[in-house]
């Protein structure tokens, strides 16, 4: 190609031929540039707060009380390789005995967790509860959490799957909060134990890092809505029964239990330091399914409570922000899609929307995913202490990847059970672990 | 302290006086750089290509002298789209094989054939005429790579330079981010004038969205990640 070609070619560069199509275009795409900078601009925020503000952990003091009854519920669905574990260490709990109950729900299970249970309740009568599900029961975790409402002992009720492993404190911090009567809610923090198993456990142990070290509790520094996240947490059962008790068709219970406590006037605390383990999943399609359920559920919460948050006198300014904002998170993903998709076609037009595409292609890399931006989690590695993993941190975009695809999938699933309810299904998540070994210790590291 | 916060502040001076540099730099530095990059590629891949100087102006009266290669490409003939018709379908043959095992590369292959297929589009009655050729693309690459420069340290003086790290390593990452991009943006779109040249302008769409940008900024969220395990003053 000579110079007059190439001047011929300027020419032809970037002309808009297509008016009609760019003039829908682009008011779409300065929405939705304008949504992801302001998801960019709130996790940096939060994660300034967490770097730099002051940081609230009022009930840390909280160490010798007349602890109140507490039950602690463990659904279990198929847990055959890891129920053992949860109870062993929560039998070995430090909290009064008479005091804890601990309630196992067998949910529908057709290999060993009803016979584990069993044994377990056995050995623990004065301590361990089993509650048996029948095959016809309706399926899900929030149906079965609607099933041991009528067992619970006491007013505190906490949550565990079945796969995490509880340290010997942890129950007590858990119900700490509950000593201030405005709370309803408490969530505690998630860490994986066998994130060294390979890439994917490691990307979610950096999400993970940014989505409690930052984001929770910058949320609980600034008096917003941190998320019960449906374990290692737990709820007043009296406020539950005041707003309804669980919902059984909910797919995200404890995003709803949230929304419903906090539209009521109630307080979620967050407990970063009450860290509880958890065994990730290690299988990508494991977690592709995974992160399109909870998407589903959480957008299931977006349509049902996003009118009553916005109407509730109950609840404060920023607390209406925040509750939008994190109602809004899973749909994110289809919007940064849509984004995308809305950016090329303008650029195939002949428009590049006046840098637009520079901007998206910036802040896109602090809003893929549905938790936490690079620089929040490479900021949360900090706050650990654990220096050698931020260097992980660009392979996110990996998992993020992945996440933008599994939410949009469940983004769409929610809008379809809108339009025309269906029967949910639910699938189980894999355990890794191996029943006959003894439970994983994992050491826990110094956190800030 | 006092003290402590001047340091700060000096620290977040660094933002406007790295861009400021850059944007001085630009006329006298990172252009002829440029320059000196595509020519050396050129005259290595393809002697008879020369790299030319496409203006462009400045609303206020300063022209940029843009280096690019001077290669032209043609649209897609019948024999390209029958090609890109069974690559697209092994793609999506490919990411439906993959699904179970390697997931991750089964949704970029996926992605990969959607953009192309959209990309595709351009050249269609239903978005055509294509408004692109090699040097303008390149030239307006480039501008962009030139807009993310002067952005880079405002982006660390957010998300870097607040933390308290010595003022020797913020200044080392911030060079390290602007040479990063001054080196890789000639080399990514002179690559990129070759491929197209070779493959045709329909494979221009695919290497903008996916292989554009998007490279360069994980290129620094990369060195981000690398300066945010360097010690702190304290450490």
């Amino acid at each position: 190609m000579n110079n007059a070609s190439a001047g011929a070619s300027l020419a032809r560069h970037a002309v808009p031929v297509h008016a009609g199509l760019i003039a829908v275009l682009q008011p779409t795409a300065y929405v939705i540039v304008a949504l992801v900078v302001f998801y960019t601009a709130r996790h940096l925020f939060f994660t300034m707060n967490r770097l730099f503000g002051r940081q609230r952990h009022p009930y840390l003091d909280i160490t010798q009380a007349s602890w109140p009854p507490v039950t602690v519920i463990i659904p279990a669905h198929n847990e055959q390789p890891v129920i053992a574990h949860i109870l062993e260490r929560m039998i070995a709990v430090d909290y009064p005995r008479e005091r804890l109950k601990i309630l196992c729900i067998d949910d529908r299970s057709t290999d060993a967790t009803p016979a584990i249970l069993d044994d377990f309740a056995e050995r623990h009568p004065d301590r361990v509860q089993v509650l048996h599900r029948p095959p016809d029961a309706p399926p899900g975790k929030a149906a079965a959490l609607v099933d041991a409402t009528a067992h619970l002992m006491g007013d505190i009720a906490l949550v565990f799957d079945a796969d995490y492993l509880p340290g010997p404190g942890l129950v007590k911090q858990l119900v700490a909060p509950f000593f201030d009567p405005q709370v309803g809610g408490v969530m505690g923090r998630v860490v994986p134990y066998n994130s060294g198993t390979n890439l994917l456990t490691h990307l979610l142990e950096l999400e993970r890092s940014g989505g409690y070290q930052v984001d929770q509790q910058a949320r609980a520094n600034l008096r917003l809505i941190p998320q019960f996240g449906g374990t290692v947490g737990g709820v007043r059962v009296s406020a539950l029964r005041a707003i309804g008790g669980w919902d059984p068709r909910a797919l995200a219970e404890d995003t709803d239990i949230t929304y419903r406590l906090v539209i009521a006037g109630w307080k979620i605390a967050y407990q970063n330091r009450s860290e509880c383990y958890e065994e990730v999943v290690e299988s990508w399609p494991a977690r592709y399914r995974q992160l399109r359920r909870w998407s589903r559920g959480h957008n299931q919460v977006l349509f049902r409570h996003l009118w009553p948050l916005l109407r509730s006198s109950r609840v404060t300014g920023r607390e209406r922000l925040d509750g939008v904002s994190l109602l809004g998170i899973y749909a994110m993903a289809p919007v940064l899609l849509m984004g995308w998709l809305v950016l090329y076609l303008l650029w195939l037009c002949g428009d590049n929307g006046g840098g637009l595409l520079l901007m998206l292609a910036v802040v896109s890399y602090g809003t893929f995913g549905n938790a936490a931006a690079f620089y929040e989690i490479a900021s949360a590695l900090r706050l650990d202490g654990e220096r050698d993993k931020v260097k992980g941190v660009p392979l996110i975009l990996i998992g993020f990847f992945v996440s933008t695809y599994a939410a949009t999938a469940g983004f769409l699933a929610a809008i379809g059970d809108r339009l025309r309810p269906r029967r949910l299904q639910w699938h189980k998540t894999p355990r890794y672990r191996d029943q006959a070994q003894a439970a994983p210790d994992p050491a826990a590291p110094t956190r800030l | 302290m006092p003290h402590e916060r001047g340091r700060q502040a000096l620290s977040l001076m660094l933002g406007p006086i790295f861009a400021l540099a850059v944007a001085w730099a630009i006329r006298p530095l990172i252009l002829p750089l440029w320059a000196f990059i595509e020519r050396f590629w050129c005259a290595s891949v393809a002697p008879a290509v020369t790299v030319i100087r496409m203006p462009y102006a400045l609303p206020w009266g300063v022209s940029l002298p843009v280096p690019v290669p001077d290669l032209g490409a043609s649209g897609p003939s019948r024999a390209a789209w029958m090609t890109s018709a069974v690559l697209v379908g092994v793609t999506l043959l490919l990411a439906v094989l993959l699904r179970r095992r390697h997931l991750p590369l089964s949704l970029a292959l996926f992605t990969l054939a959607v953009v192309f297929v959209v990309g595709a589009a351009g050249f269609t009655p239903l978005l055509a005429p294509f408004p692109y050729v090699i040097p303008g693309y390149i030239q307006s690459m480039l501008l962009m790579g030139l807009t993310l420069m002067f952005m880079t340290p405002f982006m660390l003086m957010v998300i870097y330079y607040p933390l308290d790290f010595g003022l020797g390593k913020k200044v080392a990452l911030t060079l390290l981010a602007l040479t990063w991009l001054a080196l890789i943006l000639p080399c990514q779109f002179c690559l990129q004038a070759f491929v197209i040249n070779g493959l045709g302008l329909i494979a221009l769409p695919v290497l903008f969205l996916l292989f554009g940008l998007l490279l360069d900024i994980m290129g620094l969220v990369a060195l981000y990640a690398w300066g945010m395990s360097w010690r702190l003053r304290h450490e």
